[in-house]
């Protein structure tokens, strides 16, 4: 008799959690649907178009072409460009990541002071972060204009310099769209450091104060290695992100003075109406994406044997 | 000879202040970088037009004009409906992503089921994809469906994000899961321990992850440009580049396309400062739980 409870009573339990279980599936259904539709078929979409003949404005017409769009889109007369703008977000990646990573944690280790006001500065750090990349990319090149009453040109004057063309030199250009994107992507960035400083064990910098580190030691031998993570995150994100840098480079250079960059390439690939060479334009977003998992996984080697030195 | 360290309380607080004056002109000097810009184009866009191009450059303005705002709007003929649309793909989007995102990030959570650990690390992965692997076959989706021109074509690709998934994921594992066990003992549904009784605990969650999809969607660029370069459905970003591109080389024009970029800023800012408390520290969290 008693047995016979038990076993009902286990039945039915078995029976809630299939029932919940199929509920479970139900509510991820929508995520997984989009996900499947919008993330996973498109990979390997992206992968079989890379190797056809076919135009993004009659997606019908798809012919087979074999590795001739991989050829192509180095070896094609008149198509070096694509070559160049992967040297080109390559010296702006160079550029940036750097800046934006010592900023972040500048600007992060500067609101974690214990001083009054610290959570205005926050405030104002973070808003450049929320704001749309096109009315940015707006402001800046009014800022940057070669005119005379281009500021940037009326701050070099104080100091004597002589007006620059910022936006229409080789090489200065690229330079001016990575300060306006750590101007941008400090926020982000910051918040994410503040979080790793304030999970770094005040036990720890207690210790190695009352062992007599000074302020310099304490932080680059106990917080650096304690935000490690962190660090390797940010890097990580802004490489990706450096690596399809667009939208400025749309509105402030229109891609010229060397700032044409491998996402321009590819829209320009397959939207433009004279071109619509959808096949080649895949295979350079397929070639893209090697590009930033090798540089990625570089990241993640060096990274590793950094924390392997600390532990 | 061993130098004796002295407690000297006033020595120690001069010197005290001293650091602090230092640390708040760093920090001030940093924020007038990080706020200038903004400065820079309000003041461009309300003065008039001579004052704009005038050199040596003022720093106050010396005028006010309506000048720069009136040729925007002039010169912009679609303006309202772009308006519209942007609005109707940002609320859309919003909802979508919190609603299906919440569930989903639930489910992860708090519930049972086969499979729950492998599908959430694939779907986890995917957030390292650049985003330009996947847009020219999302791109052919979009077209198969026929929704090229279309609203929703913008809206559809990052409707239920992973991201969103993810974040809120963290959430729902602050919410002890004895409440959901309560409820499931009384014999509530799980869809409704869900919507009643987890929804309602995250609400700081669902806001920073609403100011996240709308800033998303209402600043989206390079998308809408693919999916609605034919058609007359555009976005605020898409007419402000166009317009941009027209008229922009002109010194005339300069103050005008200032008051776009500010016309379009000003949603995101004006969110962003009445809910950057709850913003900020939620985004700290949920940096932290990473």
């Amino acid at each position: 008799m008693f047995e016979k409870i038990k076993n009902r009573e286990r039945r039915k339990l078995t029976k809630m959690q299939r029932n919940q279980e199929r509920l479970a599936y139900l509510f991820i259904l929508p995520a997984l649907v989009f996900f499947s539709v919008f993330v996973l078929a498109p990979i390997v979409m992206a992968l079989y178009f890379s190797l056809c003949s076919f135009s993004q404005r009659n997606i019908t017409l798809i012919e087979w072409a074999g590795f001739k769009n991989y050829v192509d889109i180095f070896t094609a007369p008149g198509l070096k460009s694509f070559r160049e703008s992967l040297w080109h977000v390559l010296y702006y990646a160079v550029m940036y990541v750097p800046m934006v990573v010592v900023m972040s944690l500048l600007f992060a280790v500067l609101i974690n002071q214990k001083i009054r006001g610290a959570k205005a500065f926050r405030i104002m750090y973070y808003i450049p972060s929320i704001t749309s990349g096109v009315a940015v990319s707006f402001i800046f090149q009014f800022l940057f204009s070669a005119a005379d009453y281009g500021l940037m040109n009326v701050v070099i004057g104080w100091f004597g310099g002589k007006p620059l063309n910022w936006l229409g030199t080789e090489g200065l250009a690229m330079f001016c769209i990575a300060l306006v994107n750590v101007w941008g992507g400090i926020g982000g960035n910051m918040i994410i450091y503040l979080a790793a400083l304030q999970g770094v064990p005040p036990d720890q910098v207690e210790a190695a104060r009352v062992d007599g580190a000074n302020k310099r030691q304490i932080f680059v031998h106990i917080t650096l290695p304690q935000i490690a993570q962190a660090t390797f995150f940010v890097v990580m994100m802004s490489l990706i992100g450096s690596f399809q840098l667009y939208d400025q480079v749309k509105i402030m250079t229109g891609g010229g003075s060397g700032t044409n960059t491998p996402v321009f390439q590819i829209y320009m690939m397959a939207f433009d109406p004279g071109s619509s060479k959808s096949g080649m334009a895949n295979a350079m977003a397929v070639v893209l994406f090697a590009v930033i998992m090798i540089v990625t996984s570089l990241n993640n080697f060096l990274q590793n044997k950094i924390n392997a030195k600390y532990e | 000879m061993v130098k004796e360290k002295i407690y000297n309380p006033r020595k120690e607080k001069a010197l005290k202040i001293i650091k602090n004056t230092v640390i708040y002109i760093i920090m001030i000097f940093f924020a007038v970088i990080m706020l200038f810009p903004f400065y820079w184009s309000i003041i461009t866009a309300i003065r008039p037009w001579e004052e704009v191009l005038q050199v040596p450059v003022s720093f106050i303005p010396h005028g006010f004009s309506f000048q720069s705002f009136k040729n925007f709007f002039s010169l912009m003929d679609n303006f309202g409906s772009a308006l519209g649309y942007t609005i109707l793909i940002t609320i859309v989007g919003m909802f979508t992503n919190l609603f299906f995102g919440g569930l989903a990030g639930y489910t992860f959570a708090r519930l049972q089921f086969r499979g729950r650990k492998i599908i959430f690390r694939i779907m986890l992965m995917s957030l390292m994809l650049p985003t330009i692997v996947t847009i020219l076959p999302q791109y052919y989706i979009i077209a198969k469906m026929g929704l090229v021109g279309n609203w929703l074509a913008v809206v559809l690709p990052g409707a239920v994000g992973v991201y969103g998934i993810f974040f809120m994921r963290q959430f729902f594992y602050g919410v002890p899961a004895a409440l959901g066990e309560a409820a499931r003992i009384d014999g509530a549904g799980e869809f409704r321990i869900f919507w009643q009784i987890y929804f309602p605990q995250v609400t700081s969650g669902l806001i920073t992850l609403g100011i996240i999809t709308f800033n998303s969607y209402w600043n989206s660029y390079l998308w809408p440009s693919m999916v609605l370069l034919t058609g007359d459905v555009k976005m605020l970003s898409l007419l402000l580049g166009d317009f941009q591109q027209l008229y922009g080389a002109l010194p005339d024009s300069v103050g005008s396309v200032m008051a776009g970029a500010i016309i379009i800023m000003l949603p995101s800012l004006i969110i962003f400062a009445f809910l950057q408390k709850y913003f900020l520290n939620t985004v700290t969290f949920a940096g932290v739980k990473e």
